[in-house]
């Protein structure tokens, strides 16, 4: 414990050089931006910083880019819970409840919420991470592909807990999620599948402009058809704080959250996304009043962004205790201290220090910038409500063609999310849920490439699943969670689904 | 009327002409230079080394365009539709020459729309094992190969990159049976073999190296033909059993088909200066990667050649997926 004590304190003394808080400083603004703009999520942005940073020292380079990836996480809600945009994927599920309390004049508590639920959790990851790094990286390890196809498959059933619909409706927009997902190349064989010819549709329907098109858009297009126009809104400063009851509810869903988000996000793939989903369907399954989720419940704020933010934190435990990036955003990370000639590894904390303690502990200090940058934003952020929707939409309309084309430089991710924008109008005026489709789209490819690698590696054989341990508990939690789900159908007893008439 | 036809002919005359003007002054603008992979991989890293050295003799910046996606084509084939005036140019690697067999379906042919400009570098893989395999080198895991066939399993990085063929050259010239296991991305395969999920996989050798003196993984050889300078210790498999084993990546520039021929030997000039600085060896060799220079005629040949490895490899493997 001493020594954790001593190393902090050097790495405080690198993170606290007036050049090192600049740039994390730095970092977390153009984050905070990144994440707004829609569509340009972390890995944009950092890929597009990273030749910036080739010419700094590699500390201040890793914590300027970690300053965009936490500042990312942090400002995707602004939009979600403001215009229903999603600013990155992982904030998905921020946009139901937390739009639907901006629609009640609640905007300010869940920005603020969201806001301090990032910062327990990135907070609590970072004392996770620098007690327990080597310990958690050598269980990440073990989660080969069986390990992850059972993970991927409780995410599958976190589904029949996060619609508020009828159940028939979500389980087909699910299909509709999963069948988007199996478009472009197929990882195992090569066949190009579903793609008609379009280069471009080779790698895939990607989840960034599916959700801003399927949520955003349609919003948008949502407001277009009403018959008056809403009156834009004037909030006073009442309304910016959250109140003792939104404060208290927030508590155990924070908690949670920073828990669940800390283990999904150290599991090598790209789980922070899940993370929040699986925040989201936690819950509304445990929560009194379930019927509340999507009519603006601030669980549903602040149990998913405190998970995306754990999970962006926890997913550098394998990248600095092994030297292996759990995802593409830590593999950038990682390029920008090799150009430097420090090659990442199992010896990086013993042989350089000075860059991991100095990095942990510009997690703190960025977390504390995060939020003291945050915080008076939120009053200025939702004086944007105030911009009457004539000028609003179409300048957001603006917004999220240019964050989607630079993402991949690609008029195609354009094209996709505009006819998302249509179909998401359509779907919403049928009274369908769309998460199911983004978490569908998520899952399927991620699904499939862990079964078949794991088919491949047992040689066909299907026992794999049950020869590993911690496939075998996962999969035993997912049969509970299909039997709790079941039970109603079996005793006949009410569920909260036919207590507001959903009974299907 | 007639001046219409004088003006015509003027224009017609100034097209003829453009192309040698263009030469005499090249560059007489920024350029660009397209990178069909994702920024902060080493092709892009290599690709934003050489242009900020081709600026000061050239007097012109040379602007890196992180075009990925599709295994590199759709930022080929955006360099195969631009102007062949040198304004845009491809970095390319042996990615390029293996899907010339891998994916014949493509919106462009390689030798056929592009005019080859200069090698860049090439870097060796490095074949490593997971710890619990108790072969110590490539003979004993041929011969376990051999002795259990689809007993072991390899990783890549996905379908039809280099790291998968350096698998299936080594399959089919060692004459075994190891099943692929692809992932998505280097980073993670790395994972699978770090923790033994799979047995064995070629890599990058800069990335490997820390994770083989950690003793997390064991090297059993190098893929070059020369032992490489990261990991001299190491054999290389052709020294280790199996012979004439080659699998390296390799980066080079190409231009769209018609790229006046000064235009062409001005950058294949220009290239092969940068390459042949001794700090540039210096920080490429710290890297893994060795200096590569060819004029533009024998950089052809060795595209030409190198297609026709592949495609034996992609034909005998069945890797092919139309």
């Amino acid at each position: 414990m001493d020594g954790v004590f001593g190393n902090l304190m050097l790495g405080f003394s690198v993170a606290l050089q007036p050049s090192v808080l600049a740039y994390a400083f730095a970092g977390c603004v153009i984050g905070t931006l990144v994440g707004m703009l829609p569509g340009l999520g972390p890995l944009a942005g950092i890929s597009l910083l990273l030749p910036a940073t080739f010419g700094l020292d590699p500390i201040v380079a890793i914590v300027l880019l970690a300053g965009v990836y936490y500042g990312a996480m942090y400002g995707g809600s602004t939009t979600s819970i403001l215009m229903r945009i999603p600013g990155e994927a992982a904030s998905v599920m921020t946009c139901i409840d937390g739009y639907a309390m901006t629609q009640r004049g609640r905007a300010g508590p869940a920005l603020a919420i969201a806001a301090i639920g990032s910062f327990v959790a990135g907070t609590f990851s970072v004392v996770a991470l620098m007690l327990l790094a080597p310990t958690l990286a050598t269980f990440a390890l073990r989660f080969g592909p069986p390990e992850y196809t059972a993970l991927l498959t409780m995410g599958l059933l976190v589904l029949s807990y996060m619609s508020g619909g009828s159940m028939l409706k979500t389980l087909a927009m699910a299909t509709v999620g999963l069948l988007l997902g199996m478009i472009g190349i197929d990882a195992m064989s090569g066949y190009t599948r579903f793609s008609y010819g379009q280069t471009e549709l080779a790698d895939g329907i990607g989840i960034v402009p599916v959700a801003v098109g399927l949520f955003g858009l349609s919003e948008i297009l949502m407001t277009a058809g009403q018959a008056a126009t809403p009156p834009a809104q004037r909030p006073t400063l009442r309304q910016l704080i959250p109140s003792a009851d939104e404060m208290r509810l927030s508590i155990g869903p924070i908690v949670r959250g920073s828990f669940i988000g800390f283990l999904i996000g150290i599991i090598p793939g790209a789980a922070h996304i899940i993370s929040s989903f699986v925040s989201y369907g936690i819950e509304r399954r445990i929560s009194a009043h379930p019927e509340r989720f999507g009519q603006g419940a601030i669980e549903g704020v602040a149990g998913p962004e405190s998970a995306n933010n754990a999970a962006a934190t926890g997913a550098f435990v394998p990248m600095l205790a092994l030297g292996v990036p759990t995802g593409p955003i830590t593999a950038v990370m990682l390029a920008a201290i090799m150009v430097h000639g420090i090659a990442p590894g199992p010896m990086l904390i013993t042989e350089q220090p000075q860059l991991f303690w100095g990095f942990v502990a510009s997690m703190y200090v960025g977390n504390v910038v995060l939020l003291v940058l945050n915080l008076p934003l939120v009053g200025l952020f939702v004086n944007l409500l105030r911009i009457p929707y004539s000028y609003l939409y179409p300048a957001i309309l603006c917004f999220c063609v240019l964050g989607v084309y630079s993402v991949g430089n690609s008029v195609m991710d354009v094209w996709i999310m505009l006819v998302m924008g249509g179909i998401g109008y359509v779907l919403r005026k049928f009274q369908f849920d769309l998460a199911p489709v983004a978490l569908g789209l998520v899952l399927s490819p991620m699904l499939e490439l862990s079964v078949r690698q794991s088919l491949a590696m047992s040689g066909g054989s299907y026992r794999i699943f049950l020869e590993r341990p911690i496939a075998i508990g996962m999969f035993g939690a997912a049969a509970v969670l299909i039997l709790l789900a079941l039970k109603p159908l079996v005793f006949k007893s009410k569920d909260w689904r036919s207590d507001v008439g959903l009974d299907e | 009327m007639n001046h219409a036809i004088r003006a015509f002919a003027v224009f017609v005359a100034a097209i003829g002409i453009a192309p040698l003007a263009h030469a005499q002054n090249y560059p007489s603008k920024s350029v660009r230079i397209i990178v069909p992979f994702a920024a902060g991989g080493p092709a892009d890293i290599y690709a934003r080394y050489l242009g900020q050295r081709l600026q000061e003799p050239m007097g012109q910046s040379f602007v890196i365009d992180n075009r990925p996606g599709a295994g590199s084509i759709i930022g080929t084939e955006l360099v195969s539709k631009s102007p062949a005036d040198g304004y845009t140019l491809l970095l390319m690697s042996n990615t390029h020459t293996i899907n010339e067999s891998l994916i014949p379906k493509k919106p462009f042919a390689l030798m056929k729309d592009f005019a080859p400009v200069a090698p860049i570098n090439y870097s060796d893989l490095v074949m490593v094992v997971h710890p619990s395999v108790p072969a110590k080198s490539v003979k004993e895991l041929v011969a376990i190969a051999k002795a259990k066939p689809r007993g072991l399993n390899y990783a890549s990085s996905g379908n039809g990159t280099p790291y998968h063929l350096a698998g299936e050259l080594f399959k089919s010239m060692a004459s075994v049976e190891i099943i692929h296991v692809p992932y998505k991305g280097s980073s993670e395969a790395r994972t699978g073999v770090m923790s033994g999920q799979v047995e064995l996989m070629f890599d990058a050798i800069t990335t490997m190296t820390p994770i083989i003196k950690a003793g997390r993984v064991r090297a059993l050889g190098t893929t070059g033909l020369k032992r490489s300078s990261v990991l001299p210790e190491v054999p290389t498999v052709s020294e280790a059993g199996v012979k004439d084993y080659e699998a390296t990546i390799w980066l080079g520039v190409m231009a769209p088909t018609g790229t006046p021929k000064a235009v062409i030997d001005r950058l294949n000039a220009e290239v092969a200066k940068v390459v042949a600085r001794p700090d540039v060896k210096k920080a490429w060799n710290e890297q893994g990667a060795e200096p590569l220079s060819m004029n533009a005629a024998e950089f052809e040949k060795y595209l030409n050649d190198d297609i026709a490895k592949w495609t034996k490899v992609v034909k005998a493997s069945g890797a092919r997926p139309d």
